[in-house]
């Protein structure tokens, strides 16, 4: 073992607490860093409206409704298909709120990129 | 002979997505417009993606919901030992329409990030096929709303023909 190699471990032996707060430091960074990798990666971070700036589109989020009666298990008869439909009417009534994503919004007209006649005097 | 075909095909094949993405040439009335009003065009394009966010949001869970019943009710017409195949079949194209909904927005939703953040008056034909791209995009998410829709009301068909089963 070279001299510098036996400075630094006696550096580190009489440094405990110092080495150990920097362990954590570079553990906590790399779990950060992760973390914000797996939100960017997949859609979380597009659809996080929690954020400052988001307040009007959270309130356009429609909120949880609650768990429906219809079951896994059970019988299945004429009583249990009717349940289930009163459910999926119910839950398809609730999309219906919410944009199609037409054409219309992103027209020319819209958007005012109408190229405007000019006037012949 | 066959090998100037070979370099034709390869050529029309590398190419070939260029050539789609491109629209047509702007004219110069409209090369002013886009000039004019590009930048209130990308305050709206930016108004636009926040009002699209909460229906992404809504749709996505409701379908998930949606699925999850659909599910539930294969698993009883499963165990009655019914024989509803398009049950099945139904639910799984329902799916796979959904993430295809899921990827095409987020395809969406980046390239009306990127449009918001170009130099339009520098480059409006640039802006301008941006703009087609978008377009594309929207329309295809469209199309998947109604092609989930489609699949519902052939599943609730469905149903209606196994409850008259159980009759």
């Amino acid at each position: 073992m070279n001299g510098r190699a036996k400075l630094a471990i006696n550096w580190l032996r009489g440094n405990k607490l110092a080495v150990v707060v920097l362990m954590a430091l570079l553990v906590t960074a790399i779990l950060t860093w992760v973390s914000m990798w797996i939100y960017h990666i997949n859609d979380v971070s597009r659809l996080d409206i929690s954020r400052p700036g988001y307040e009007v589109v959270r309130e356009s989020v429609q909120r949880q409704e609650e768990a429906g009666m219809f079951q896994a298990t059970g019988k299945l008869d004429k009583k249990a298909v009717d349940l289930f439909l009163k459910e999926f009417n119910a839950k398809r009534k609730l999309l219906d709120g919410n944009s199609r994503f037409d054409q219309g919004a992103l027209s020319d007209e819209q958007l005012e990129l109408v190229s405007v006649p000019e006037t012949v005097e | 002979m066959r090998k100037y075909l070979l370099i034709c095909c390869a050529l029309v094949i590398a190419f070939s997505p260029l050539v789609s993405a491109e629209s047509a040439p702007l004219s110069d009335a409209q090369l002013n417009a886009v000039l004019a009003n590009c930048s209130v065009a990308q305050v709206t394009l930016g108004r636009i993606q926040q009002s699209d966010k909460p229906a992404r949001i809504n749709r996505g869970f409701r379908y998930d919901s949606i699925l999850k019943l659909m599910v539930k009710l294969n698993t009883r017409v499963a165990q009655s030992r019914i024989d509803a195949p398009e049950l099945l079949s139904i639910t799984s194209n329902y799916e796979k329409e959904i993430k295809a909904f899921t990827q095409t927005y987020t395809t969406y939703d980046d390239d009306l990030s990127d449009i918001q953040k170009m130099d339009c008056k520098e480059a409006p034909t640039d802006f301008y096929d941006s703009l087609t791209r978008v377009r594309e995009n929207r329309t295809r998410l469209e199309g998947h709303v109604n092609q989930i829709d489609f699949y519902l009301d052939e599943y609730e068909k469905s149903v209606n023909n196994v409850g008259n089963i159980l009759l």
